[in-house]
């Protein structure tokens, strides 16, 4: 039976082709598993058997995993895979042991080592030939089990490289993103301590200067060292809504102002002007920058850094404040903002302040003067009512007084049941009427009956410039004053007014008298105008009418407003006074 | 027929000096001789026309019927003067009687007061 088949050249042939595609077949394996799916495969094909299996994976002393294969497919049962090693003189610990003749095995051997063991049964006895030729498989396996273990390996200590080098990346990562919290902690702490320096800056700077434009220069530089600018400037929003750059800008030289002209700005505008000064919004510009978004202003301006922001108190918006070339590199940060914003905030504060403080002083000023006016009348015993009062009899005398003392004489010579003197009675109803006339005229001049009418001051001075007519004055008059104003100022206009049209009336030998009056500051403006033959001003206190425009003076400064006279000799007067609305 | 007493009237306020002219006119027993407007002009004319009776205003443009009043009765003593005056401070009766005046008649009581002072006066 053994010499059987031993010379027969087809059947060795047949023999090392099926062992080449074996081997072949085994090369294309990629683990230890499909190695041994192979070889199972492979053995049964190579040796004709009915069955095979193939043990490796030496843990514990065993080869633990068993891969087996039938003709039909079908893997063999662990009882089954255990009589076919015993069969075949091996057990799974690769022990040899008696074997039988229709059934084979082979140690799997790589580097001295047993690293598995291989069976195949059929129901005939095998040639030397399929021994052989099993003990070469036996071979090629234990290699391709060997490789594929190390390939298994060298996967393994890939990953595990992998895995490390991936928790060296997450702690490096940690490491940088600790490190970075503690830089914008810094960061935000050093900003919050620039804006308290701001801060206490602003608040000595405030009560230092001797101006706003003193503030603002000190200010522009404080800023400039702290957020390290370059340039420091301030914008101020002027009337038509123009943004001006204010001079004395910190580090700011003649010609970097003279490429700076005002810009329009628009509350609903979405330029970055209007966006700064009317939105609130936070512009800030490197030329590092990328994508350079705002590089055409950076080019425009001429800088390499720049950042603007609001300068505004409440909803008031007085402008922006802006800082050019950083000097520190990387340019602007977000904190450097934050640090102008609060400048340009606290200088708005300021600005107010100083805003208020003028206001005040204006205020204090004026009722100063009004006070002195006041003292200046008491000291002298002869308060303006008084003179009037004066006036007032002395023109009763004057005129109608006498007049009536005619009268009585007149009427004294006509003697009961005499006849009558034509002409004497023509003289005394003339007489009269000229007592008459004197009388109503100081009664209006006192209090005009039309005064308390809405368009009563308007009537009453126009009544007033129609007795002029009588001295052959013309007269203009043009009024633009409120309606609702109350008695007191509607009474002190038209004395005011009446009193200059008197002295022009008395003393001026004006043909032409023009009066206006007109709105101005929150007051008042009269100006009395006529082309009469005027005087030298400061010889005034000697003249006849002095006194009128004395009270003219006197009612002005008592009620806080101003007075002013210009006249010359040959060319006519102008009278002119100003009351403020609320005296 | 008896002699008529000459009257210079001094008055500034025309109406005044009018009517006063034509109630003394109106009399028989007195006539008006001139009027003056001012304190000099009354000095002047009363130098010339020698009135018996001056009837002097107290307030004049150029100063006050008491210095008129005293020059004219010191250049002719016997010339009598009448103040008609609308004054009636107790320091313009004093300046009055101090230049001299014969009478004073407040200018309200003119149309009675003023003939019979007069005619007093020239008595």
């Amino acid at each position: 039976m053994a010499t059987e088949s031993r010379s027969d050249p087809t059947t060795l042939h047949d023999t090392i082709g099926r062992l080449q595609a074996a081997v072949d077949a085994l090369n294309a394996t990629a683990d230890a598993a499909a190695v041994a799916a192979c070889a199972a495969r492979e053995a049964l094909a190579i040796t004709r058997s009915d069955r095979a299996a193939v043990a490796f994976g030496n843990q514990a002393g065993e080869f633990e995993r068993v891969v087996s294969a039938s003709p039909g497919g079908e893997p063999l049962g662990d009882d089954e895979a255990a009589a076919l090693f015993s069969a075949a003189g091996l057990d799974r610990r690769g022990r040899r042991q008696t074997h039988l003749p229709g059934a084979m095995g082979a140690e799997l051997r790589a580097s001295g080592q047993v690293i598995g063991i291989m069976a195949v049964a059929r129901l005939t006895a095998y040639t030397e030939l399929e021994r052989d030729a099993l003990g070469l498989f036996a071979t090629a396996v234990a290699t391709a089990l060997d490789l594929a273990g190390l390939r298994q390996r060298q996967r393994e200590f890939e990953s595990a490289l992998i895995e490390m080098r991936g928790r060296l990346e997450q702690h490096e990562a940690q490491k940088n993103q600790a490190a970075e919290r503690v830089r914008t902690v810094e960061r935000v702490e050093r900003a919050h301590e620039q804006a308290v320096e701001v801060l206490t800056a602003v608040s000595s700077l405030a009560v230092s200067g001797q101006t706003l434009a003193d503030f603002y220069e000190r200010l522009g530089r404080t800023v400039g060292e702290l957020v390290g600018a370059g340039k420091v400037l301030f914008w101020r929003l002027q009337d038509g809504n123009m943004l001006t750059p204010l001079p004395r800008g910190y580090g700011v030289s003649a010609s970097f102002m003279s490429r700076l002209g005002p810009m329009r700005c628009d509350p609903e505008g979405d330029d970055l002007g209007s966006r700064v000064v009317f939105k609130d919004m936070l512009f800030r510009a490197n030329q590092s920058d990328q994508p350079s978004e705002f590089a055409y202003v950076l080019q425009r301006l001429g800088v390499t850094n720049a950042m603007s922001v609001p300068w505004r108190a409440g909803q008031e918006r007085l402008g922006l404040l802006a800082a050019y070339d950083a000097v520190r590199p990387g340019g602007f940060t977000r904190e450097d903002t934050w640090v102008l914003q609060k400048a340009g905030l606290a200088a708005a504060l300021v600005t107010r302040l100083w805003h208020a403080q003028e206001d005040l002083r204006k205020s204090v000023e004026r009722l100063t003067k009004v006070d002195a006016a006041r003292q200046m009348l008491l000291k002298n015993m002869t308060t303006v009512v008084d003179k009037e009062r004066k006036r007032f009899v002395a023109e009763l005398h004057d005129d109608a007084l006498q007049k009536l003392t005619a009268v009585e004489m007149g009427l004294a010579r006509l003697v009961p049941g005499a006849p009558v003197d034509e002409a004497a009675l023509d003289l005394l109803t003339s007489l009269l009427q000229q007592t008459e006339n004197a009388l109503r005229r100081l009664v209006f001049e006192v209090h005009p009956p039309s005064l308390d009418s809405p368009e009563g001051l308007g009537a009453s001075i126009r009544d007033r410039l129609a007795m002029l007519s009588a001295s052959n004055i013309e007269h203009g008059l043009e009024i633009d004053v409120p309606e609702d104003l109350p008695l007191e100022m509607k009474s002190l206009l038209f004395r005011q007014v009446s009193e200059a049209i008197g002295n022009v009336e008395r003393h001026s030998r004006a043909r032409r008298v023009k009066v206006t009056l007109s709105q101005l500051d929150g007051g008042i403006r009269g100006v009395i105008d006529d082309d009469g033959q005027g005087f030298v001003v400061a010889e005034r206190s000697n003249l006849p009418g002095h006194l009128g425009l004395q009270a003219l003076k006197e009612r002005a400064l008592m009620a806080g407003g101003k007075y002013n006279i210009e006249s010359k000799p040959g060319s006519g007067t102008r009278v002119e006074f100003w009351i403020p609305l609320d005296s | 027929m008896t002699r008529q007493s000459t009257v210079l009237i001094v008055e500034d306020h025309a109406d005044v000096a009018r009517a006063l002219g034509a109630l003394i006119d109106d009399q028989v027993d007195m006539r008006v001789v001139g009027t003056a407007g001012s304190v000099a002009e009354s000095i002047s004319l009363a130098g010339d026309l020698k009135p018996d009776v001056v009837l002097m205003d107290y307030r004049l443009p150029d100063g006050t019927g008491d210095h008129a009043g005293a020059t004219i009765k010191q250049n002719r003593p016997s010339t009598r003067l009448i103040f008609v005056t609308r004054e009636e401070s107790s320091g313009v009766r004093e300046a009055a009687w101090k230049a001299g005046a014969f009478e004073l008649v407040p200018k309200s009581r003119v149309a009675s007061d003023l003939l019979g002072a007069i005619r007093r006066a020239v008595a």
